[in-house]
């Protein structure tokens, strides 16, 4: 549902706010918006005017307005210095999740404050899209960990390679000493899902906040099959030829034992397990089958259960959580036999699952 | 078997004036009517032949156009023997930004770099809104990425300028991919792209 936010000027801000008919809204602003994730931020302009005065009525106070209800919207305000952020959700999301969301936005925009931040987003809009449809779908986001696959490859003489696959971390290969955060990562996996790198070699430099938030490092981007692509960072800008050789070299590896043809034929899994130790999670992807609106919901609901129990099953162990949806109709012993299964099954396997002892040099 | 010469191109411009667009027409011949904006830049190759005895193998640098990418650009142009700055025929905004891009290659870039200018979008002439033949003495093509008007003629007709002595020595009778080497670097990257 992507419908132009606001249009109509002379309305009054309740009537504004009804034709939000967008399962979330989240925008920020200086004095002007400056991204929405839903129709264009020009025609949020009369919006936005209305979101800075309730913003200012509250600001005296030393309690901060953080969110409210109207009608079937919760709406989220997050300030960090001069950024308003704010999410409209029509979905009943819990609004702690959306103001991680929001939080999780504003270390993106706050990296440069000083300038137009606009002008610097000029056509980063695609990419910042993806980030906010990919925290509504992904549990990468919402467990602050990643996603894994499972592969073995050899690189040479760079700072970090991986090969993504569908979003999912297939291989990584770093230094003893350097480990990549997540946070740092998935800005690599989303970055990557830009279709303008689909075809050829691309090479671009990338700042990794968690990394080094003052400097940045290099990329070379090339998707060796339709849905993997194979990511080299490197410190040094004029490492391509290097970085493209390494691909061919790792692409020549990977073809002639058929890893990259189990990797385009890999089927996708029905449940969720987070390995807290390896900060890493497995099988989050949900099945075509299962439509995006079912999709969304089924993520409201794996957040809320870290408060209050639903039709949800989640365990949380020490180790790991594990989450699971049944259908509804499911007797509740059967169902934890079948988890109690499941877990075995990951115990058993946790060496192919998750990358336990990330290959390093 | 021609002598092989390896020479690094870089295309600039503004957003949406069709660099991509021409450099998927010339080494793939196809065209995409939604293409995606370029981030970083893309690397291509394709040999063209010069004459019976030499053959120019362009490696070639399709940079992003879009603002925030501006101060990344001399990272790619740096060593590059040739430039292809574009811009949109029925965009004057887009030409206006084609002329400072040939006066900051001049400034900047390799002396000698062989610079060609191509107003793109050929096919949609009948919304042009710059016109015809201010070349400034460059190479100069009108060019469709869309209908291949001119495309083929505008990188060999480079490729023959470029004076075979601006191979650089270390990529002379190799076939791999050394680019960006050596040189002193007409400004590093400024913005990060997060
Ligand atoms: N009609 C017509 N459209 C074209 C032509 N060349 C490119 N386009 C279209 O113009 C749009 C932009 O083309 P790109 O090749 O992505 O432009 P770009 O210069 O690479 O843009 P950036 O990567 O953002 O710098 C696309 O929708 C293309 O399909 C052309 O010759 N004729
Ligand atoms: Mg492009």
């Amino acid at each position: 549902m992507r419908t132009a936010a606001v249009k109509n000027e002379e309305d009054d801000e309740q009537l504004e706010l009804a034709a939000i008919d967008a399962d979330k809204l989240e925008g920020l602003c200086i004095g002007t918006p400056i991204y929405t994730r839903y129709g264009d931020e020009a025609q949020l302009a009369p919006l936005m005017s209305t979101i800075q005065a309730v913003i200012a009525s509250f600001a005296d106070m030393s309690d901060p307005i953080r969110s409210m209800t109207m009608g079937g919207h919760t709406i989220v305000f997050y300030t960090s210095g001069p950024l308003y952020l704010m999410a409209v959700a029509s979905v009943d999301e819990p609004a702690q999740q959306l103001r991680s969301e929001l939080a999780a936005l504003t270390k993106i925009f706050e990296q440069r404050s000083n300038f137009d931040l606009r002008q610097l987003l000029g056509g980063t809009e695609p990419v910042i899209d993806q980030l906010v449809d990919r925290m509504a779908t992904s549990f990468a986001f919402s467990l602050g960990s990643l996603d894994t696959f499972l592969l073995a490859a050899r690189p040479k003489g760079l700072l970090y390679a991986m090969l993504v696959a569908d979003l999912k971390l297939v291989t990584l290969m770093r230094p003893r000493k350097h480990s990549l955060h997540p946070s740092d990562l998935m800005l690599l996996f989303n970055m990557a899902a830009n279709r303008a790198f689909l075809t050829g070699e691309h090479w671009t430099p990338v700042c990794l906040p968690r990394f080094n938030d003052q400097g940045f490092l290099h990329v070379y981007v090339n998707y060796v099959t339709p849905n993997a692509a194979l990511l080299l960072v490197s410190a040094d800008r004029d490492s391509f030829p290097a970085m493209s050789g390494c691909c061919e070299a790792i692409v020549a590896d990977l073809s002639s034992d058929g890893s990259l043809q189990r990797l385009e034929d890999a089927a996708v899994t029905a449940c969720i397990a987070s390995h807290k130790a390896l900060v890493q999670n497995f099988g989050s992807c949900f099945d075509d089958s299962v439509p995006e609106r079912d999709q969304m919901r089924i993520m409201s609901t794996y957040k809320r259960t870290e408060a209050a129990y639903d039709a949800v099953l989640a365990w949380q162990s020490s180790k790991f959580e594990l989450y699971a949806t049944v259908s509804p109709t499911m007797d509740v012993r059967m169902m934890i036999r079948m988890v109690n299964n499941v877990l075995e099954w990951i115990r058993n396997e946790e060496d192919h699952l998750f990358i336990v002892n990330p290959p390093s040099y | 078997m021609p002598k092989q010469h390896t020479f690094k191109v870089v295309l600039l411009g503004e957003s949406a004036v069709g660099k991509s667009s021409l450099v998927t027409r010339f080494v793939r011949d196809q065209f995409d009517p939604y293409k995606e904006s370029t981030i970083g830049a893309a690397f291509l190759m394709k040999v063209v032949p010069i004459d019976n005895e030499n053959s120019a193998n362009l490696h070639i640098w399709d940079t992003a156009g879009q603002e925030r990418y501006k101060s990344l650009a001399p990272m790619y142009y740096r060593n590059a023997a040739a430039a292809i700055v574009v811009y949109d025929i029925t965009q004057a905004a887009s030409f206006e930004r084609a002329k400072s891009w040939v006066k900051e290659l001049q400034r900047q870039a390799e002396p000698g770099i062989v610079i060609a200018l191509a107003g793109n979008k050929t096919d949609l002439s009948d919304r042009r809104t710059v016109e015809y033949a201010q070349s400034f003495g460059l190479l100069f093509f009108e060019t469709s990425a869309k209908t291949g008007d001119q495309i083929s003629g505008l990188f060999t007709e480079l490729a023959k300028k470029i004076p075979i002595a601006a191979e650089p020595a270390q990529l002379q009778g190799q076939s791999g991919v050394n680019l960006a080497q050596g040189g002193n670097a007409a400004g590093g990257a400024g913005d990060c792209a997060c």
